[in-house]
């Protein structure tokens, strides 16, 4: 078979793993883990930028190395190519290789800081992202010195506790996908760990999604197949998400 | 009164000491609390909901508008307690629901319903659908907000949601939900009251709901 796979980079090392032990010709693209601070649509408009253009060309299907991912994916629209998309909230889902290990391991442990290699490898935005990301539209991102000057030394403990996102987490988990590099990730990852005074956890993940997504074995629990003249819509449900015909 | 103008110009500008400053004076002149209140506060508040909508204002000033209304309502507070009036205003329960500790959101809800003159219960962070119902019989709250930042967590609100009408007091309280991955559909699939995508427009919803400041 020939497909496309457009994919967030945080799963490029695995998925060039599963590729080499895949019969299937796989055409890759990766896109900046970045573009999730965008709002929703910003993020669906940078991926159906790149889903055009393999529709232009003759896949068989276009993977998609996504999952829900705040709701990106609500809205998204199969033209002429079948897409691909596991059911899966985001990408930590998918490296622990199913979705209910990952929501029993999040809520025995809320406050969970996830890390891979991926994650590790793309932490800095490029600044066109910064530019256009949620924190910038609404503030979150002003500098120190800025912060100081505009409300005053005396405020910028507030304003920092006020806004820092991750001030209840407690723990931090390294999802271990078994690739040779991440020995030395894991090693940083318990350091970060360390100087935040939070637990450490490695954990077992797996690869087992992203090896089903490029063989094609696409069960409809684990995978959401959009037929071309459908789209993508909310499920309150545990399937996460449905295709719809389109009504014209 | 000129003066009090400061009052509204301060937590419009975000200037804590200066919220304080007046409302001392004010009140040293047995100026009278609500008038404080709701002709130069809940008035400031609202503009600067305004502002934050039109993103003329960002998330630090409207933390710092929050804040010097916080610092003078701590000055008021009392006042209002010793003359038995605190339970006047409309109780509201905010919280994020279980397994989701992330508050910004609903801290920014929490300090622009103070600043509409709601009396708020802060539930904080991973709050389970027993303690949101604990909290509005005990508070006798008629409003309750719960907030999610992760598609992982928002089925807590329908769970939320469902346990209420199990323990029979759904239809007395208004239940908005909020947070990044919400949306309308959402929000009606899981019968809650209604939704925004802002603090500032949640508590004009919430006003509306609950028929307060009508004009």
């Amino acid at each position: 078979m020939n497909f496309k796979l457009i994919s967030c980079e945080v799963f490029k090392h695995e998925l060039l793993h599963c590729i080499n032990k895949s019969n299937n010709n796989i055409d890759t693209e990766f896109i900046a883990k970045g573009i999730h601070d965008l709002n929703s649509k910003g993020m669906q408009n940078r991926i159906v930028k790149s889903i055009q253009k393999a529709d232009q060309k003759r896949f068989d299907a276009i993977l998609l190395g996504y999952g829900l991912c705040n709701t990106w994916i609500y809205g998204l629209v199969a033209h002429k190519t079948p897409l691909i998309v596991p059911r899966i909230h985001d990408c930590i889902g998918v490296l622990f290789g199913s979705k209910q290990k990952y929501l029993d391991y999040y809520f025995e442990n809320p406050g969970t800081y996830y890390q891979s290699v991926g994650w590790m490898e793309n932490t800095e935005n490029k600044p066109i992202i910064k530019k256009r990301s949620l924190q910038r539209l609404y503030g979150m991102d002003m500098p120190q010195d800025e912060l100081k000057a505009q409300f005053g030394e005396e405020n910028l403990d507030y304003l920092n506790n006020a806004m820092d996102q991750i001030k209840h987490y407690s723990n931090m988990a390294f999802i271990d996908t078994g690739l040779d590099s991440q020995h030395n990730y894991q090693k940083k990852a318990m350091a970060k760990a360390e100087i935040k005074n939070w637990s450490f956890d490695v954990l077992k993940g797996s690869k087992k999604l992203l090896q089903q997504l490029i063989n094609g074995d696409w069960p409809e629990s684990e995978f959401l197949v959009v037929k071309p003249g459908s789209k993508v819509e909310q499920s309150v449900g545990e399937d996460l998400m449905t295709a719809v015909p389109l009504i014209f | 009164m000129n003066y009090l103008e400061k009052l509204h110009d301060a937590v419009l500008n975000g200037n804590p000491t200066i919220a304080v400053e007046i409302t001392e004076k004010a009140l040293r002149e047995k100026i009278d609390p609500h008038i404080l209140i709701n002709e130069y506060m809940i008035r400031a508040m609202d503009e600067v909901g305004v502002r934050f909508e039109r993103f003329e204002y960002f998330i630090p000033q409207l933390l710092m508008s929050a804040k010097a209304m916080k610092s003078a309502m701590a000055l008021i507070r009392p006042l209002l307690i010793s003359e038995g009036e605190e339970d006047n205003s409309i109780c509201a329960i905010t919280g994020t629901v279980k397994g989701d500790v992330h508050d910004i959101g609903k801290n920014l809800l929490g300090a622009l319903l103070e600043g509409g003159g709601f009396r708020v219960v802060d539930l904080g962070t991973n709050v389970s659908p027993e303690q949101f119902i604990e909290a509005v019989e005990t508070h006798k709250a008629k409003l309750v907000c719960m907030s999610a930042l992760l598609t992982t967590t928002m089925p807590g609100m329908k769970t939320t949601i469902d346990a209420f009408k199990d323990a029979g007091i759904r239809d007395e309280v208004i239940m908005l939900v909020g947070g990044a991955p919400v949306t309308h559909h959402f929000a009606k699939d899981i019968g809650a009251d209604g939704y925004k995508d802002n603090a500032s427009a949640g508590v004009v919803l919430a006003k509306k709901l609950l028929g307060v400041g009508q004009k």
